[in-house]
């Protein structure tokens, strides 16, 4: 199956063919007549879709390391995105698995224009750039956010979705656009290094 | 046979799974979704052009230092120094690479001697994409098992020590599940790359095949074994291989590559100029760098088949196309077979 093609213009018989979606509270027939709605712009439809997946997004968003300043505007980015291509959405991947595939994209240019802003900082301001981790993150959080920093952005993406949001093989596949088989190999380096980083040996682990 | 997806860590009884399931309740913390949505109507309500304040600054400040650069990039003389890739290369016979095939599997991966870290970004997830686009369907269904070494055998590669990372590959390779396959993978991509030894990386390979028919790493070992036969100059192997390749779904998402490389096999190793011009006409399609390539070696193989009246015609339809990267060297070939 081929991927919708998003650069073409919205036309007004476009037709939104759904599969069966795994929503984190919705029941499949609902989701799909959600959709229909949000296509049709009826705006409170909109609003429901939103507060189901403002959560997912968001916590995705912060476990690929998006902090919690820059964290506002780069859910709201991801669902102008959602929100401005809906009406092409054909159903043929999950919503939530392009959901996660925009929440990754974001992720990566809030890293790169943090990139940015460090040196604009240091041209600019004797100030040093704020690091580190909100004081109000949990300890369990830090522990995990500051191993998941030494894995590099494949392998974070991979580890992330794998055992902290469930996906599939497959579906990480999608998200990452990469075989399969470029999964569990990530898989396999991401978690040795992440186990090494929490100093959380194999033996811990049974 | 395929090995049964790895257990989440979540699920583990141990610390690191308690560590798991604490982390991800905190990263579910503190979120409102009705205040976002409230944030989310006014971002929208917002102009465009503060929207687009922000990074219209940024870019202004690029351009401004790339300006300034330039200004003190000059020479003495007054002359922009360009780049290497700005200066125009003359070249008289069109390059056929005779020892490296179309299709590198081996060389898309990291070198043993470097870390995975060092792979650029695949090209569809840079920001230069202009719209976000559906995930597509994924290749395999395969989902092995994770038992993770406790011995960093890339760590060895890496440092240099490719013997000791052979070794420990083949410790690795000798367990089950998915570290052995990623060990026999390794073991087969250290050998090529770091110890020379392309024959050992086959057997290697085979030893993947062999083990685990199903496995999870199937496509990347016989996209190997295939360059491999390559390179070892076993060419009418490697066309036999390719064939079962091309029939198998791996092969059909891969068909350009597949088929440049059989056309390169055709044309250097079998000498068959007509059937490498088939393979290259079934790559050319399309715009991609592949394809690019095929067009032109299409071009070529007819002139070498002897069928010059096709060869012109696939020449000047090369030199039509936009961005073709070897436009001078086919009017080049075009002048001179008009003049003959």
């Amino acid at each position: 199956m081929k991927p919708v093609k998003v650069s073409e213009p919205p036309s007004s018989n476009s037709k939104v063919m759904l599969a069966p979606v795994s929503g984190p509270s919705l029941a499949a027939s609902h989701e799909g007549a959600l959709l229909g709605r949000c296509v049709s712009g009826d705006e409170a439809a909109w609003r429901d879709l939103y507060r189901v997946y403002y959560p997912v997004a968001a916590a995705f968003l912060r476990k690929l390391g998006v902090r919690e300043r820059e964290l506002d505007d780069a859910v709201q980015e991801v669902f102008v995105q959602l929100f401005r291509y809906l009406p092409k959405f054909r159903g043929e991947a999950q919503l939530k698995t392009w959901l996660y595939k925009l929440c990754a994209t974001q992720a990566r240019r809030v890293r790169r224009w943090r990139a940015v802003a460090s040196t604009l900082d240091k041209l600019f301001s004797s100030e040093e750039p704020i690091t580190g981790l909100e004081l109000s993150e949990g300890a369990a959080r830090q522990r995990v956010a500051t191993a998941l920093e030494k894995l590099n952005e494949g392998e974070r993406l991979v580890l992330v979705l794998y055992e902290f949001e469930g996906l599939s093989g497959e579906e990480i596949a999608q998200v990452a656009s990469c075989p399969v088989a470029t999964v569990w190999r990530r898989l396999h380096y991401a978690r040795k290094r992440f186990s090494e980083a929490l100093g959380v040996g194999e033996e811990a682990r049974s | 046979m395929n090995t049964p997806a790895p257990r989440r860590l979540v699920e583990e009884s141990g610390e690191l799974g308690e560590l798991m399931r604490d982390a991800s309740r905190q990263y579910s913390r503190g979120l409102d979704a009705n205040r976002a949505w409230q944030r989310h109507l006014a971002r929208k309500d917002r102009p465009e052009l503060g929207r687009w304040l922000p990074a219209s600054v940024v870019f202004a400040l690029a351009a401004a230092a790339l300006v300034v650069g330039i200004k003190f990039g000059r020479s003495s003389n007054g002359i922009v120094a360009l780049p290497e890739p700005m200066i125009a290369k003359q070249v008289e016979e069109p390059k056929l690479e005779p020892a490296k095939p179309a299709l590198n599997v081996l060389e898309k991966e990291p070198a043993p001697v470097q870390p995975e870290r060092a792979r650029p970004a695949p090209r569809d997830t840079r920001d230069s994409t202009p719209a976000p686009v559906e995930p597509k369907q994924p290749s395999e269904a395969a989902a092995p098992e994770a038992a993770e070494p406790k011995v960093d055998c890339l760590g060895f590669a890496r440092s240099g020590d490719a013997k000791r990372a052979a070794v420990c590959f083949e410790g690795q390779a000798a367990g089950s599940g998915l570290s052995a396959e990623v060990g026999l993978y390794e073991l087969a991509r250290l050998r090529r790359d770091a110890l020379g030894d392309s024959a050992g990386a086959l057997v290697a390979l085979d030893e993947y095949t062999r083990r685990f028919p199903n496995g999870s790493l199937t496509a990347e070992v016989r996209f190997s074994r295939l360059e491999l036969l390559a390179r070892l100059g076993r060419a009418q192997e490697a066309i036999t291989a390719s064939d079962a390749l091309l029939a198998s779904r791996y092969g059909s998402e891969r068909a350009a590559e597949l088929r440049l490389l059989r056309g390169n096999l055709y044309l250097r190793s079998l000498s068959d100029p007509a059937r490498a011009a088939v393979e290259y006409e079934a790559a050319s399609r399309g715009s991609s760098r592949i394809a690019d390539e095929a067009a032109y070696l299409h071009a070529l193989s007819l002139e070498k088949a002897g069928n010059i009246a096709a060869a012109r015609s696939a020449y000047e339809r090369y030199a039509e196309r936009p961005g073709a990267r070897h436009e001078s060297e086919a009017k080049a070939k075009l002048k001179a077979l008009s003049a003959q």
